[in-house]
This record gives structure tokens, C-alpha cells and sequence, in this order.
């Protein structure tokens, strides 16, 4: 089972179907009515989409793809087989060592202490030259040896993370999240040394992730004001951090050779592939396209993955009651992480029970029209969680299913 | 750069869309990506340059790329008079920046808000019947083709593409850079005069064989012709510009002031036409005047209209204008523009209207807010009867079938897309209606 992320036959000639959505979600109900909720559709014209213009936005640099918002297997390898992607960022090391199977470029993207794996790892010739781990700390380094001692082991690539939050004097505090505690170039340049004389390691990369700048909405049509804050505080930000992750990746570089400076996230592939100091980029969350972000400013990917839940009860005619919920996305708990309903358009949660619950009450417009069996669809707000709802997706193309991907869960892979 | 969500029209407010993505490329590398992005995820994607055409031929819903970014010279031109230009400058920008070489380009047609890539990719021509039309200037292309690789094109590098590309439509490829043969600059003495039309209609082959550029407008329900005479001189001659007031027949004919209210009250009281035709008429007088050649050329339309068309044997044009009249004569039309008359020698390139034949060009207006079609559709069966071949950048109805008719390499034509873009990357209605799906 594999899908081609790089379209062949003819030019599509109206360019984007989910831009009307009267016709899109139809025809993906109508595509999938043999498969039973919950269901996960995706659309391979807008997976295609995201994909390549996610390759645009970088500007050139490679994106490595973070596993973590994709959680299908077939759909990284489909992407590391398209021009433009190159390597993941995985989330764990159990996962990395599970992918380096067949990927032979695999960073860790947050420190490990799983000393099963990590033994594994250091007793792997093969493994340890695909896999590299996160350090941002000498008591990590020492963790690892107490694994297994620098003498009885492979040689482990590390890649140091770098905090890229910005630390304002002001009210605003910290921006951005706590990540690690290698905030300027002294420190960087400092545990770089300490990695380099400590046998048994090799520092091979630098990472420095831009969640505030990634992550944040900066253009919702009903806050202008706090958009325009938002604007405002990542351009700060942005010049900030060029200048500060620039003089740390010097001061790295004269220590050891770096293979990689990864950079990243979906909502900045644009300002991080600007600084020269970075060489790729990663990111994952744009490729299904959540609804997260839909309200960024200078692009709009399209809804590649979505769910479909099932009517099984109205309790009040004015009521639709679903079967399933959850379906909450990462990040700081609130409204904006909650699956939003798409179709039937005009169905809202209800305030006292929103999507918690197994069961999903839904009002609105529409909701008095909707009788059990019927199904509403929904997109996810970032993307990666989804798949930890289903076992698989239903690829939809051209108005059919035409694969079904089994997802990590579905795999027996629940990593995270 | 990326923006969305605005809508784009032409010029004449004949098309309109609003492209999934805009992209405004500032280097040729982004150009790529911004075309490999499209092959990937299988979307249409068009260059449009100043909006110029009538047609919908640069219609993009899309991915439309906007190339102002990529605009000026690329390199200094050569010691015979090569220039190479980035896809999106402006013919407007172009003296200026051939000025410090002492160059100039042979021919323009009578605006120059075009960029160069539109303008070669329309066939977008000038008057004079010695002279070829802008893309029979161009000597190379750099192109970038549907799998976002560079493709030159030239005299020496894939040289069968060339009277491919040098015209072509928008549906090969993404033009990033164009090489034009220039000559060095010079100046044009204009003569303009109203004469009686029978006498032009007479005369007219030879006029145009004896002038280096000549013209004229016909005003239905008038006997009068604006002739227009440019003879080349070099530069150096003591110019003798048009003050500001009195710049250009083409601002009493087509362009502004006074002509834009009469045109606005044309449209409600169509009656009055004739008489407001007569009054421009007399409106222009004899001029004489000399200038450098492109300031003789262009002149600035801000009156908005639709147009059309139509290139035909030079020999027939008395016969054709004849018709015309007497068309209009017979349906009792206002019409409110008058047709202009140019000449262009034949050319080589495969879907030159001008291609294998002297031409004469015959266009037709109507001021954009009235409806055209019974007029265009009447006119345009005459030229067809002509042999006419339509400007691929103003309005006409012809399809792939019928164009096959008239343009000898069509097909060859056909081949090179099938060649350069198997997957129709670069097509859009308007093309699929031309050249055929
Ligand atoms: C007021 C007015 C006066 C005019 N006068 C004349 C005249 O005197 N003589 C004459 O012949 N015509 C004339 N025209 C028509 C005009 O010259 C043509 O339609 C011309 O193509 C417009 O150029 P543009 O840059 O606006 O191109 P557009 O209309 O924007 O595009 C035309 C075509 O070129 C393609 N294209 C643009 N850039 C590229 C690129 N980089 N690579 C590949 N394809 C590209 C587009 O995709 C499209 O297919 C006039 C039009 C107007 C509105």
C-alpha cells in the first residue's frame, strides 16, 4: 500500500474542489458511504497540495517531515519518495527505531529515557548510524552512557536543541515554550564542547523550533486587533531569533561539523527558510491541513484529512447526538482545539458538553434535518492526533476510495 | 511572495477570476518551485503579464504568477544588438533601460503596457510593412518547462522550438527570460492627416510598401480617413516633439479627454453617434512631428474598449474595409469607434497571424460598455471570408478545428505542446478552445 504524492495525468482545471465546499464534502460522503464511522477521509488532491506547496513555501530547503502530526506510515514514506521531503523528525525513540527500519535519516525530536530502547539503539551498528537523539543537557549524555558505556557501544549521533523562545524584558515574558535551556550562544557553544570530548558521541546537528512563530494563528477575521498583535510580536520575534540562532550556529559550527540545522513548523516555512543559518526545515501539521490553520495569513492549506462521525440519537428535534468525541488536539486545552464540524455546514457543539464526552450533541441550522444514521463531518485542528482515533484512512481520489492506509494505532503502533 | 483571495481582471474587464494562489516570483529559482509545486499537486498554472488581452487567454484560476519581480536586463546586451530581458518587464521600461547602449526596439505596437513575455506570447504587433511583428524580434527564450526545469531555446540550442515558442500563446511554458534583436535607437518623423478614404483605399498597398510604418482609422459614417506616416530617422535628428496639449491623433481617435464623454453619452443616445464621430473628425487636424521612436509608437489609452482583430493578405484590405462599410451602411449600426488599418510583413513563426503572408491587420472597437456581439460576429464572418486569422490577444469565436485551417504548422504546433506540456499544466479554457483540449 502506497500513494503517489506527485499527481501525473492531466492538470487539474478547477484547481482546488474543497474551495466549494457544497461540493466537496458531498462528494466525500458520497465516496465513502460503504466504510462505517468513525471514519477518516483523505483527500489525495488536497494531501497533494499541501504537500507541494508546503516544498514552495520552503524556498528550496528540504522539509523533514515530523512524524508526530502524520502518524501513517505509507503517507512518510509516499512523502520521503517526493522530491523536496527529506528525513523525520520522529517523536519517540521506540518510533525512530520502529521507522529506521527502512528510513535511514531519522532525528529524534525531544530528549529519551527509555533505557530498553536506547540499549537497543546502542547495540545497532545499522540503527545508530540512521537514528539520531535530541540532547540539550550533559545529564542526558550521562543517562545514555549508563545504558550502555561509551567503550560497549555504538557511537551515538546527537543533535543539540537550541531555545529559540524570545525572552522579552516587558510584560510579555517568555514567547514562544520551554524547551531547553541552551538560550544563547555561550551555552550552545559550551555543550557543543562537551559533547565533542565525550567519547562515544558524535554532534551532528542543531535544532531550534519556532512554535511561537509556527504555531500562532496571526489572521482571524473576528480578532483584527489581536491578529494584528500577533503579526507583530512573530516579525519581533523573527528578527530576534535570526540573529541569536545565527551566531549560535557559528559558534556550534566551530566545534563540530554539523550534517543539519533544522528549523521549523508548518506556520513559518517561509521565515525560517529566509535564514541562511538554518539548511531544513521541519514540519508536518500542514500536510492534513487542520483547521488550525486556516487562519494564517499567507497560506491556506487545504482539508485533506477529516473524520466523519455518525447520528445515533436526537434527543430534542432541534438535536443531533454523535456517536464519538474527543478528537482534541494538542496544545494549550481551549475552544480552538476542538474538531470542528464542516458538513452538514451550520452545526455547532453545545456549550455544556462541547466534543469531550464518547457522544457529541450538535445544534444549529442544519441539526434539526439530521436523523440517526446520518453522518457530519469534521476536520481536525491540527493533524497528527487524528490518526491516534482510527485505524485507518480511506484515500479518497477522483470521487472513489482508492486505498485504505492503516494509521500507527491501526498498525498496533501506539507510540504517544 | 503569496497572496489570495483578491480578484483579478483584465484591462478591458472582459475576464475576470479569483486564482486559488498568487505568487509573485522574484527569482527564477522561485519561478521553478512555484511551477514544480504546481506539477506536483497537478494545478493549472498561468503567467499573466500586464493583463492586456481581450481574450480570456491569461485567465488563470490557479496558481497565477504575477512577474513584475522579475523584470530588467539579464546580462548587457551583446555588440550586435542582443538584449535579454526578464519575462515580466514592460515595453514602457524597456527605452530606458536600452537607452545607455544606444538601442531601441524596431517596432511597437500603439501601447506599451504590455510586458514582454504577453506581448511576443500574443502576437502583439505594430504597423509597418516591412517590419514583423514584437515576437519576430525574439532570437531566444529561456523557458521554464512543465517539469520546472530550464529549457533554453534558441538559434542555437533546441532551435526547431523556436517559431514554436516565440509565440506561444502561454501554452509551453513559463517564459523567464526573453532575447530580442534590437537596432540602434532612432527617430520618427509622423505625418498625420485626414484624407478622403476612397483615395486611401486606392492607394493603400503602395503607401504602405513606399512609408516605413503607415496606418489609418476609418470613422463609419464619415468619408474621412486619419492617415498616419512614420518615416525612420536617425537619431541625432533635431526632434520636434508634440506639446502636451496637442499629443497624438490617437488621443482625439481612441484615447482620453474628450473622447471618453462622448463615448459615455454615445452609449445612452446612440442616434448621436455619427455627429460625434464627425466632430472628431474635425477635431484632428494636419500634424506633422518628430520624436524619439518609441514616444512616436505608443500613446496611453485610458478610455476602456473591446476589440478585435483580424490579420489578412495585405492585397484585400481595400476589399475588406469596402465590405465593412457596407455592412454598416445596410444594418443601420452607430458605431462609435473607428476600425484601424495596419500592415506587417510576413513572418516564419507558426501562429503569427502574419505567418507565410504580407498582412494587413483590421480591429474593430466598441467602447467596453457596449454590447459588441452582433457587430464583432458580423465583421468577423467578413474577415474570416478573407482568409483573416484572429490576434490571439483580442477578441474572436474561433476554435481549434477552424484555426487548424489557416495556420500551415498548426500541427506542428500541437506536437511541441504535446512535447512540452503532455499534462496541460499551462492551459486554461481559452486554450483548450484554440488549441483543442
Ligand atoms: C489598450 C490596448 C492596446 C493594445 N494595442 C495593441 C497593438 O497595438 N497591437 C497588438 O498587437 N496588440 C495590442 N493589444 C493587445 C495586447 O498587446 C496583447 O493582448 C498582449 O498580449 C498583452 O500583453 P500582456 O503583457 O498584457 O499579456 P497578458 O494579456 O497578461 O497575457 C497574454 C498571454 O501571455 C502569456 N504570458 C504572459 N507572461 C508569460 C510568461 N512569462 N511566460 C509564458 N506566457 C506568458 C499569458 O499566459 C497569456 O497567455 C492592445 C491591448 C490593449 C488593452
Amino acid at each position: 500500500m502506497a500513494i503517489t504524492l506527485s499527481a501525473n495525468g492531466r492538470a487539474e482545471s478547477s484547481p482546488a474542489p474543497w474551495l466549494t465546499p457544497d461540493l466537496f464534502w458531498p462528494e466525500l460522503d458520497a465516496a465513502t458511504t460503504s466504510v462505517e464511522t468513525p471514519l477518516g477521509a483523505l483527500h489525495l488532491g488536497a494531501l497533494r497540495f499541501n504537500a507541494h506547496d508546503m516544498i514552495r513555501r520552503a524556498g528550496g530547503k528540504p522539509i523533514r517531515v515530523a512524524t508526530k502530526s502524520v502518524r501513517v506510515r505509507s503517507v512518510i514514506d509516499s512523502l520521503l519518495a517526493t522530491e523536496g521531503y527529506r528525513g523525520v523528525l520522529a517523536f519517540t525513540l521506540p518510533e525512530a527505531i520502529w521507522l529506521a527500519d527502512d528510513i535511514d535519516d531519522v532525528v529524534v525530536g525531544y530528549p529519551t529515557m527509555d533505557r530498553q530502547a536506547l540499549r537497543l539503539l546502542a547495540s545497532d551498528e545499522r540503527l545508530a548510524e540512521r537514528i539520531t537523539l535530541m540532547v540539550d543537557s550533559v545529564e542526558q549524555l550521562d543517562f545514555i552512557d549508563a545504558c550502555l558505556p561509551p567503550n560497549a557501544r555504538a557511537r551515538i549521533r546527537v543533535c543539540l536543541e537550541f531555545d529559540v523562545a524570545w525572552r522579552t524584558e516587558g510584560p510579555l515574558g517568555t514567547v514562544g515554550v520551554l524547551r531547553s535551556p541552551i538560550y544563547t550562544a555561550a551555552d550552545a557553544e559550551r555543550f557543543a564542547r562537551v559533547i565533542v570530548s565525550r567519547p562515544g558521541f558524535e554532534l551532528v546537528g542543531m535544532m531550534a523550533y519556532e512554535a511561537q512563530i509556527a504555531g500562532l494563528v496571526d489572521s482571524v477575521p473576528s480578532r483584527n486587533a489581536r491578529s494584528a498583535g500577533m503579526r507583530w510580536l512573530k516579525r519581533r520575534s523573527i528578527s530576534e531569533l535570526t540573529e541569536r540562532r545565527a551566531e549560535a550556529v557559528a559558534a556550534v559550527r566551530r566545534v563540530a561539523d554539523l550534517e543539519f540545522v533544522n528549523g521549523g513548523g508548518t506556520g513559518s516555512l517561509e521565515s525560517t527558510s529566509a535564514d541562511d543559518s538554518v539548511t531544513e526545515i521541519a514540519a508536518g501539521s500542514g500536510l492534513f491541513g487542520g483547521h488550525l490553520f486556516d487562519d494564517y495569513r499567507n497560506f491556506n492549506p487545504a482539508p485533506a484529512a477529516s473524520f466523519a462521525l455518525s447520528v445515533v440519537r436526537k434527543p430534542r428535534e432541534d438535536t443531533a447526538t454523535l456517536l464519538g468525541g474527543g478528537w482534541v488536539a494538542s496544545g494549550p486545552p481551549g475552544r480552538d482545539r476542538l474538531p470542528r464540524p464542516v458538513w452538514p455546514e451550520g452545526l455547532t457543539m453545545v456549550p455544556r458538553e462541547m466534543a469531550g464526552e464518547v457522544q457529541t450533541p450538535l445544534v444549529g441550522r442544519h441539526a434539526a434535518a439530521l436523523r440517526p444514521g446520518d453522518r457530519v463531518w469534521f476536520r481536525h485542528t491540527k493533524s497528527g492526533e487524528l490518526s491516534e482515533h482510527l485505524n485507518a484512512f480511506s484515500v479518497v481520489d477522483g470521487g472513489a476510495i482508492i486505498d485504505t492506509l492503516p494509521t500507527y494505532r491501526g498498525e498496533g503502533k501506539a507510540f504517544l | 511572495m503569496t497572496a489570495t483571495g483578491a480578484m483579478w481582471h483584465n484591462w478591458a474587464r472582459t475576464e475576470k477570476v479569483m486564482p486559488l494562489r498568487v505568487e509573485r516570483p522574484r527569482t527564477t529559482a522561485a519561478l521553478q518551485r512555484a511551477v514544480r509545486a504546481a506539477a506536483g499537486s497537478g494545478i493549472r498554472i498561468k503567467a499573466i503579464g500586464a493583463g492586456h488581452s481581450f481574450t480570456g487567454i491569461a485567465v488563470a484560476p490557479g496558481i497565477q504568477l504575477e512577474l513584475e519581480d522579475l523584470s530588467g536586463l539579464s546580462g548587457e546586451p551583446t555588440a550586435d544588438g542582443l538584449v535579454t530581458l526578464f519575462a515580466g518587464t514592460r515595453l514602457h521600461d524597456i527605452p530606458r533601460l536600452l537607452a545607455p547602449y544606444g538601442l531601441a526596439m524596431e517596432n511597437l505596437g500603439d501601447i506599451a503596457a504590455q510586458s514582454i513575455s504577453g506581448a511576443i506570447s500574443t502576437g502583439t504587433h505594430g504597423t509597418g510593412a516591412g517590419f514583423g511583428g514584437i515576437a519576430g524580434q525574439v532570437r531566444g527564450v529561456v523557458m521554464v518547462t512543465a517539469s520546472g526545469d530550464l529549457l533554453e531555446i534558441s538559434r542555437e540550442s533546441h532551435a526547431d522550438l523556436l517559431p514554436g515558442v516565440a509565440l506561444g500563446l502561454g501554452a509551453l511554458g513559463i517564459i523567464a527570460e526573453v532575447t530580442i534583436q534590437c537596432v540602434p535607437r532612432f527617430v520618427l518623423h509622423a505625418v498625420e492627416q485626414p484624407e478622403p478614404l476612397d483615395d486611401v483605399l486606392d492607394t493603400v498597398l503602395d503607401r504602405a510598401a513606399a512609408a516605413d510604418h503607415f496606418e489609418f482609422y476609418w470613422f463609419p459614417h464619415t468619408r474621412t480617413a486619419l492617415t498616419k506616416t512614420n518615416t525612420r530617422l536617425p537619431f541625432g535628428t533635431k526632434p520636434k516633439p508634440l506639446g502636451r496639449v496637442s499629443r497624438f491623433v490617437d488621443d482625439t481617435v481612441l484615447a482620453n479627454g474628450v473622447y471618453r464623454v462622448t463615448c459615455a453619452t454615445a452609449v445612452v443616445v446612440p442616434a448621436i453617434i455619427p455627429r460625434v464621430n464627425l466632430l472628431a473628425d474635425k477635431l484632428t487636424g494636419n500634424r506633422t512631428f518628430t520624436d524619439v521612436s518609441h514616444r512616436v509608437f505608443t500613446t496611453r489609452r485610458t478610455v476602456k474598449f473591446r476589440e478585435m482583430e483580424y490579420g489578412i493578405p495585405a492585397e484585400l484590405v481595400p476589399a475588406a474595409v469596402r465590405d465593412i462599410e457596407a455592412l454598416i451602411e445596410q444594418k443601420g449600426w452607430r458605431i462609435s469607434f473607428p476600425l484601424e488599418v495596419r500592415f506587417a510583413a510576413a513572418d516564419d513563426l507558426w501562429l503569427s497571424t502574419a505567418y507565410g503572408r504580407a498582412t494587413g491587420y483590421i480591429a474593430v472597437h466598441k467602447y467596453y460598455r457596449e454590447r459588441s456581439s452582433a457587430y464583432f460576429s458580423a465583421v468577423e464572418s467578413i474577415l474570416r471570408g478573407y482568409g483573416g486569422r484572429p490576434h490571439w490577444g483580442k477578441i474572436h469565436t474561433q476554435d481549434a478545428a477552424d484555426l487548424a485551417e489557416i495556420y500551415p504548422h498548426f500541427g506542428d504546433f500541437l506536437a511541441a505542446r504535446d512535447r512540452l506540456d503532455p499534462r496541460r499544466l499551462f492551459s486554461n479554457q481559452y486554450l483548450e478552445r484554440v488549441l483543442g483540449i
